[in-house]
């Protein structure tokens, strides 16, 4: 069946009247007076005068141009078959933008270049009512161009793909190409130009919608493919870092890791990996300032994005002590030689302990304790939280606890407590060395306001101060109190969102808003605490009224991608969601009210400022063994086989004007040769 | 592109530039030319030749698809409609108000409409042609996919805009991220959420792990849309434990409460606090979860169909620092989670019959994945007794049920009495004709069994045959076919005359039938079959079975009755029957068992002064399961072996005054008992290891950190995760290390209910720890209440230079931006062709000199 797009214009074929009608129209002669007819009449006994059917002696001029008209005509009508109306496709073309993409190849130009090329061909071979829409999938899916037929506007967006340094996310783009054709599955078609380097290979391949096609070649490549560090738990300034090195090539591998800190090289590690074989290394460090940790490999391969790794190392905070003593040396040295100690001594208790930090009070106890972290050695008074009794009888040590923080490391079996006095406490304590009657000599008292660590021993009478135990016992307790959970800042893998906690000193603002509505909610409403007192008394599990909920405040950030991209956003409560991250490196972020410049100038000033706030940074690597391994994961269909698609299928008008247009050449050759009239 | 641009922006394009080659046929035109024969004025054919050459370039560049770019504010509007749960239904008038308005307001610009809640709808260009989404499709919102949806479907000529009419509360995807890569403005018109009355469990929170004994919250939000009085209840497991008896008031917002509790018996504990009495439209919202882990003393479940009879054990376990549970068979755990809360389950004689095959398939799930230990203590009603031959129980421990059976026991004859009427048809007939094989199966080669099948007549399926050939008894037993009426006593009458000839020492019918019989003489056979020492069981199947007869048969006939709800335990009935009828699966001589292998587990236990224990039942240990004590005879007492990640242990004689008594007061006693129950229960190891589980979304994330007692990190050990789904199913997977000393993985968790974790670590093949953990997915988030979601609104337009809350006539008016418009040229240059062609034609034809 022929259908005809614009039959109206058909009414143009009237021009071939008025063709033929010059061709049949007689000319007439110009009279003018000559001398004689002599000649004349010889001419005109040689030329006959014609009749007007005569005229058709050039009958094929008249039907070359009479054609000519008609195929005009009949290309202006835009006929289709109903065959070719059908087989209008819909095309989503997904191009790889992902880190491997960015792989170089021996023609040395990259793999998503190379992808450009071949969209840019399939755009321009798009047949009329063909619809093609353009999908990225670096790290996430992202629709450049929705469904349209023309292709300039497909280039540009081809053109503008813009690298990522994440992985493939084409699951999650096969997904909208999907939504996108879902009305209409018949001649719609996903492609995916991409180098194979994809997890679920296996799956995007088996879906009927979807052809994937190749570009670039395997490569050789060495990547860090896993990039931690942490803080050690034992030690206060130590860390610990886990790298893996992944040689996804054919061919074994010898390089180095550089780990330098701040910039200043902390370890090299020569590495010879085997083809196909990763390395895990675990490498202890000490630092008590922090900061950006760069692990770099030293290699040339085709992707250099994996090659370097970034995670910051949290600065430990110095740990501010007050030292409550008539001149305990003892004390004091221990105190003085911790590492980060700032390390305050006087003769009266203060009413708090530091902020942030801890309070030693030796044998100088107020009755009323202070508040804050205490840490109490022989108390010679009783308190509000204990009273201190008779000396003990038998101040021998006859059990550690064993499993307890505070008492690992240290051998106390028989050593003497000498001064050592009964002490019960008002709350329950957790004793952690005891006599042999069972009486606490060190026990720990978790409190409301700060926990208690109590040691009840005469330093100056004991032999306990010159024994190792002593300063590991006081390291333990300080690290306990500080609460040394192996800190560590999370690197981000790119591709996924990243998780920013802001700050806690930050979100002081919002913290005090929270105590203030639990404080008030303390005192009970007319309604609820009334009913929650009288019940809770009765029976523990009833219902109590607890506080109301915490007000989440939001806030604006403002957040400065490795390359200075700058990206506003806000958070609620104490932790912000950015991403997904698409660039390996050095994020920063920034309350919106502290950002100055809001220019591109500005935030690159700002993100590569020396003196960068690592509690407002995140680090992000790209670390993704299955995007560094430079080899397809499956058979793919050779870009080359695209150009099938693009063959044959034009509009009838087109190859009618082109017809036409042969046409009108060879009528000009045959007219001006006389070959026709 | 501002409006000042758009001049500018008129621009030619051609889409085929290579078609242009296409204009050196010019050249042979221009030969021609110079080469012609024609004899009109030069003049005339200068014309000539321009009109001819001004056709073809025409056509050319038609051909080339030159095209005009021209700029349009036409505008295109794609307006997506949130359908989920959370709109109230009043906005649908909103709704409908704001799309006659842009109808109205129209013009020239293209409207496309689609759906948007948990998927987005394809476009459509009509309002009209949106067809209602199912519910199920309604519990979520993603308006991400809606934006990216609308962005694609732009079409190019138009300047798009995307309008959302939603309340902002997206349940998945990142709106906000998805509005700022779409390049097109998405004005947001705000709807409102659900404004019924509604109250819901908004969250139970409980600390994951706490101490035996140690006392705890369980917090709770109750969010409420309205002021309301209602009551709160907590249930720990299945029990209520919050007592209150006055009604609570709650304000609007969220409210939240506390409940003091604390674990003293169990390993795990679920909580479940449930809103009920206050106006509420929503159910499904109405109930949140929480799971405590109590770190302490083991804790073992002990199920006995005579609770009294297993103090003895329960005394002896307490005072080896176990902490027991003694539950009665009904009081076996029906859900994994109730499981859970045990480290080991101990069946004391409980027959197959009182446990559903699901609870069974629950118990393997619990042994082979999670950990969990199972020790099956003998009795009468235990093993091949219990009707253990060939269930899944029986898969999982470490002896089998059947045995051979010795020359000296008597031999049986057996008749199967089966009703094989039309209301037998099914899964009741398969099963029942499954268990008759099974049967078959069990018998030794000295007895004998025979099949009779009834409906209004009786018919012999297989006559009373030697159970040596169990291959033709099997083949006629497949052959019944259910159809018919229902009359017992013929089946009966023809099983009393075959067993009153036969000549074993036992003889026993088994009845099965699910109607009632057509009348007949059934205390006389049943009194008849008495005095031919013929003993009589029945079997109803269903509760529309006569179940007074059956019952009254089966007392006559000093057999057993049954009522077998589910016809899948039929199969259990009858090998319990035939077991039992045999008489041969118990030795009840006294022996002192003797330790076949030894082994450190019963260290410090000395066997050689164990009193005489009275019987057993006689079992057949699996090849690969470790025998450790033995009878006289050499039939298994105590075998275990390993299932999966669990023990398992068989104990074939018991622990109570049956067969154990004099063991009860033997000083070993506790110690031997909580030894064996020690070594089969799960090991939970958890010192220096923190497990974190996070949830996001359909997606939990499950975080071990690992430090050893030295307060090192453990690096580069296996950590491996078992999941099992609420629905039972099973993954395996290993936790990767993302840094020193933490491990980490995630799972899909998109599924209501528990999921249930058994994580394990080992260091050089060494385990280091194993612990469990659960993560309770509740209601969707879709029904989770709240006001519509405005910052997030606000920021989606924010983010893509939209508008929040505009008008109609907002959205209409004329914004700085443009849009290409791409007007294809050829119709009109092949127009142009034509009229030029005809002036060509027209000087060729006329000597135009004639007139100048």
């Amino acid at each position: 069946m022929l259908e005809f797009a614009s039959p109206m214009l058909a009414w143009w074929a009237a021009l071939t009247v008025p063709i033929f009608l010059i061709y049949i129209i007689k000319v007439r002669l110009r009279r003018r007076p000559v001398s004689t007819l002599l000649f004349w009449n010889q001419l005109f006994d040689e030329k006959k005068p014609r009749a007007w059917w005569q005229q058709l002696r050039h009958w094929l001029s008249l039907l070359l141009q009479l054609a000519f008209v008609l195929l005009l005509v009949g290309a202006l009508i835009d006929p289709l078959w109903s065959w070719q109306k059908n087989s209008q496709r819909r095309i989503v073309l997904i191009v790889d933008n992902s880190a491997s993409m960015k792989a170089t190849e021996a023609s040395g130009i990259t793999r998503l270049q190379s992808a450009k090329e071949i969209a840019k061909g399939l755009a321009r071979s798009l047949r009329p009512g063909d619809e093609m829409s353009l999908v990225s999938s670096g790290g996430q899916s992202v629709v450049h161009v929705g469904l349209t037929n023309h292709a300039r506007l497909l280039i540009d967006g081809i053109m503008e793909l813009p690298e990522t340094d994440a992985p493939s996310a084409l699951l999650p783009a096969i997904a909208i190409a999907e939504r996108l054709l879902k009305d209409r599955v018949e001649r719609s078609e996903i492609i995916v130009l991409t180098d194979g380097c994809i997890e679920d290979f296996e799956t995007i391949k088996n879906n009927p919608l979807v052809k994937i096609y190749g570009v670039g070649k395997p490569r050789e490549n060495t990547a860090i493919t896993r990039y931690q560090v942490r803080r050690s738990v034992m030690d206060s300034v130590g860390y610990q870092v886990l790298i893996e090195v992944t040689n996804s090539g054919l061919e074994e591998v010898k390089t180095k890791l550089e780990l330098s800190l701040e910039d200043n090289l902390v370890d090299v590690v020569p590495i010879t990996l085997k083809a196909g074989e990763s390395q895990t290394r675990i490498l202890d460090h000490t630092s008590a300032t922090g900061g950006r940790l760069v692990a770099k490999l030293d290699s040339k391969d085709a992707l250099s994005t994996d090659n370097s790794a970034i995670s910051i190392l949290p600065q430990r905070a110095p740990l501010p002590i007050t030292l409550v003593t008539k001149g305990s040396l003892f004390l004091k040295s221990v105190l003085e030689s911790m590492p980060l100690v700032e390390l305050t001594i006087t003769e009266m208790a203060p009413e708090a302990a530091p902020k942030g930090g801890l309070l030693v009070l030796d044998r100088i106890i107020p009755e009323k304790l202070p508040r804050g972290r205490l840490l109490i050695v022989d108390p010679q008074n009783s308190t509000d939280m204990m009273t201190v009794g008779e000396s003990l009888e038998q101040p021998l040590v006859a059990r550690v606890e064993k499993d307890s923080p505070l008492t690992q490391h240290i051998r106390l079996d028989n050593v003497l407590f000498p001064g050592a006095k009964q002490i019960t406490f008002t709350r329950p304590v957790e004793s952690l060395v005891r006599d042999p009657l069972d009486s606490p000599m060190l026990a720990r008292m978790k409190r409301p306001g700060g926990d208690l660590w109590i040691l009840t021993c005469n330093l100056e009478q004991s032999d306990l101060p010159l024994r190792i135990a002593f300063p590991v016992l006081i390291k333990n307790a300080i690290e306990w109190f500080q609460g040394n959970e192996g800190q560590l800042r999370p690197v981000v893998p790119t591709g996924t969102l990243a998780a920013f906690a802001i700050p806690e000193g930050d979100q002081a603002e919002v913290k005090d808003e929270a105590k203030d509505a639990d404080a008030s909610s303390d005192k009970p409403s007319p309604t609820q605490g009334q009913e929650a007192s009288s019940t809770e008394s009765a029976n523990d599990s009833a219902v109590a009224v607890e506080s109301a909920a915490p007000t989440q405040l939001r806030r604006d950030l403002h957040v400065s991608s490795p390359s200075g991209k700058s990206l506003a956003m806000s958070a609620e409560g104490d932790q912000a969601l950015i991403g997904p991250i698409l660039e390996c490196g050095l994020w920063t972020v920034a309350p919106a009210s502290d950002v100055k410049t809001e220019t591109k100038e500005g935030a690159k000033e700002m993100a590569t400022d020396a003196k960068v706030d690592y509690r407002w940074a995140f680090a992000s690597n790209l670390t993704n063994r299955s995007e560094s391994d430079l080899k397809p994961r499956g058979e793919l269909l050779t870009a080359d086989s695209l150009s099938v698609v693009s063959l044959g299928g034009r509009a009838i008008w087109f190859y009618l004007a082109m017809l036409g247009l042969l046409l009108v050449t060879t009528e000009w050759w045959l007219y001006q040769r006389r070959v026709v009239g | 592109m501002s409006k000042s641009d758009l001049s500018n922006r008129w621009s030619l394009e051609i889409t085929q530039p290579g078609m242009l080659w296409f204009l050196v046929l010019l050249l042979p035109i221009a030969w021609y030319y110079y080469r012609s024969l024609s004899d009109f004025p030069k003049w005339q054919r200068r014309f000539s030749l321009l009109f001819r050459t001004l056709i073809m370039v025409l056509l050319i560049l038609a051909i080339a698809g030159l095209s005009l770019l021209s700029p349009t504010t036409r505008q295109f509007f794609a307006i997506a409609i949130d359908r989920s749960l959370s709109i109230d239904s009043k906005s649908q008038g909103k709704i409908d108000e704001f799309v006659s308005e842009m109808e109205k307001n129209r013009g020239d610009s293209q409207i496309a409409y689609m759906q948007m809640a948990m998927n987005p709808s394809a476009i459509v260009s009509g309002y009209e042609q949106l067809v209602a989404p199912e519910e199920k499709d309604q519990r979520g919102t993603d308006l991400a996919a809606a934006i990216q949806t609308a962005t694609a479907a732009a079409p190019p000529g138009f300047v798009p805009q995307i309008v959302l009419l939603t309340d902002g509360r997206q349940t998945h995807g990142d709106a906000i991220q998805a509005a700022a890569a779409s390049k097109i403005p998405v004005n947001v018109i705000p709807l409102s959420v659900r404004s019924e009355p509604e109250v819901q469990v908004a969250e139970a929170n409980a600390p994951a792990e706490v101490r035996q004994g140690e006392p705890f919250y369980v917090e709770t939000i109750i969010s409420s849309n309205h002021e309301d009085e209602g009551y709160i209840d907590v249930f720990r497991g299945d029990i209520l434990v919050s007592n209150s008896e006055k009604p609570i008031k709650i304000k609007e917002g969220e409210n939240r409460f506390r409940f003091r509790q604390s674990i003293e018996q169990e390993s795990q504990t679920d909580y479940v606090v449930r809103v009920r009495g206050f106006k509420d439209t929503l159910l499904d919202n109405n109930a949140a979860s929480a799971v405590v882990f109590a770190a302490g003393k083991p804790s073992v479940l002990i199920v006995d169909t005579n609770v009294q009879e297993t103090s003895q054990l329960r005394w002896a376990l307490e005072e080896q620092d176990l902490i027991v549970q003694v539950r009665p068979a009904e009081g076996l755990p029906r859900t994994l989670s109730e499981f859970q809360k045990f480290d080991c389950v101990v069946l004391s004689n409980i027959p197959a019959t009182t446990m559903s095959l699901q609870q069974m398939e629950i118990l393997r799930t619990y042994v082979e994945d999670l950990g969990g230990g199972l020790v099956m203590i003998g009795g009468d009603q235990s093993f091949g007794l219990g009707g253990y031959y060939k269930t899944t129980l029986e898969e999982i421990l470490p002896v089998r049920s059947n045995f051979d059976k010795e020359k000296e026991k008597p031999s049986l004859a057996m008749v199967l009495v089966i009703d094989k009427s039309g209301s037998m048809g099914g899964e009741k007939m398969e099963m029942a004709k499954d268990a008759a094989k099974g049967a078959a199966e069990l018998l030794g080669p000295k007895d004998q069994l025979g099949v009779i099948a009834f409906d209004g007549q009786s018919y012999w399926v297989s006559e009373l045959h030697s159970a040596a050939d169990k291959g033709y008894i099997i083949d006629r037993i497949s052959t019944i076919e259910a159809s018919g009426g229902t009359s017992i006593y013929p089946g009966l009458s023809d099983a009393y005359e075959a067993l009153v000839g036969a000549s074993a020492k036992l003889k026993h019918v088994i009845l099965l039938t699910d109607g009632h019989s057509e009348p007949g003489d059934f205390d006389g056979i049943a009194g008849d079959m008495v005095a031919a020492r013929i003993t009589l069981s029945s079997v109803a199947v269903g509760t529309g079975a006569d179940q007074e007869l059956l019952q009254k048969l089966a007392e006559t006939g000093s057999g057993r009755f049954y009522l077998c709800e589910e016809a899948n335990s039929i199969p259990q009935i009858f090998a319990k029957e035939t077991v039992e009828a045999s008489k041969s699966a118990i030795n009840e001589l006294p022996f002192v068992p003797i330790m076949v292998r030894p082994t450190q587990v019963l260290a410090g236990i000395d066997l050689e002064t164990a009193p005489f224990l009275l019987g057993y039942v006689i079992t057949k240990p699996k090849p690969t399961s470790e025998f450790i004590l033995a009878s006289e005879a050499g039939d298994p007492v105590l075998v275990w072996w390993r299932y999966g990640l669990g023990m398992t242990a068989a104990f074939t004689s018991d622990a109570k005054s049956q067969w154990a008594a004099e063991w009860l007061t033997w000083p070993n006693f506790g110690p031997f008992w909580a030894q064996v129950i020690r070594h089969c229960m799960r090991k939970s190891e958890s010192k220096g290891v923190f497990v974190e589980v996070q949830r996001n979304g359909n997606r939990s994330s499950v975080i071990v950190d690992s430090v050893d007692p030295a307060g090192k990190f453990v690096n580069q050990a296996t950590t491996k995760m078992t999941v099992i789904a609420p629905r039972l199913e099973r993954t395996n997977l290993e936790l990767e290390q993302i840094a020193p000393g933490r491990y980490q993985a995630e799972i899909p968790t998109d599924v209501t209910g528990a999921y249930h974790l058994e994580l394990s670590q080992s260091v050089n093949s060494v385990p280091t720890f194993r612990q469990t953990r659960s993560i309770v997915v509740g209601y969707p988030d879709e029904l989770r209440l709240g006001p519509a979601d405005e910052s997030l609104m606000k920021k989606v337009a924010e983010v893509s230079g939209g508008k929040y809350c505009p008008s109609v006539n907002d959205l209409y008016a004329n914004s700085d931006r443009v849009a290409q418009n791409v007007i294809p040229l050829w119709p009109y240059l092949l127009i142009t062709a034509l009229c030029l062609f005809l002036l060509d034609v027209l000087f060729r034809r006329l000597d135009v000199s004639l007139w100048f």
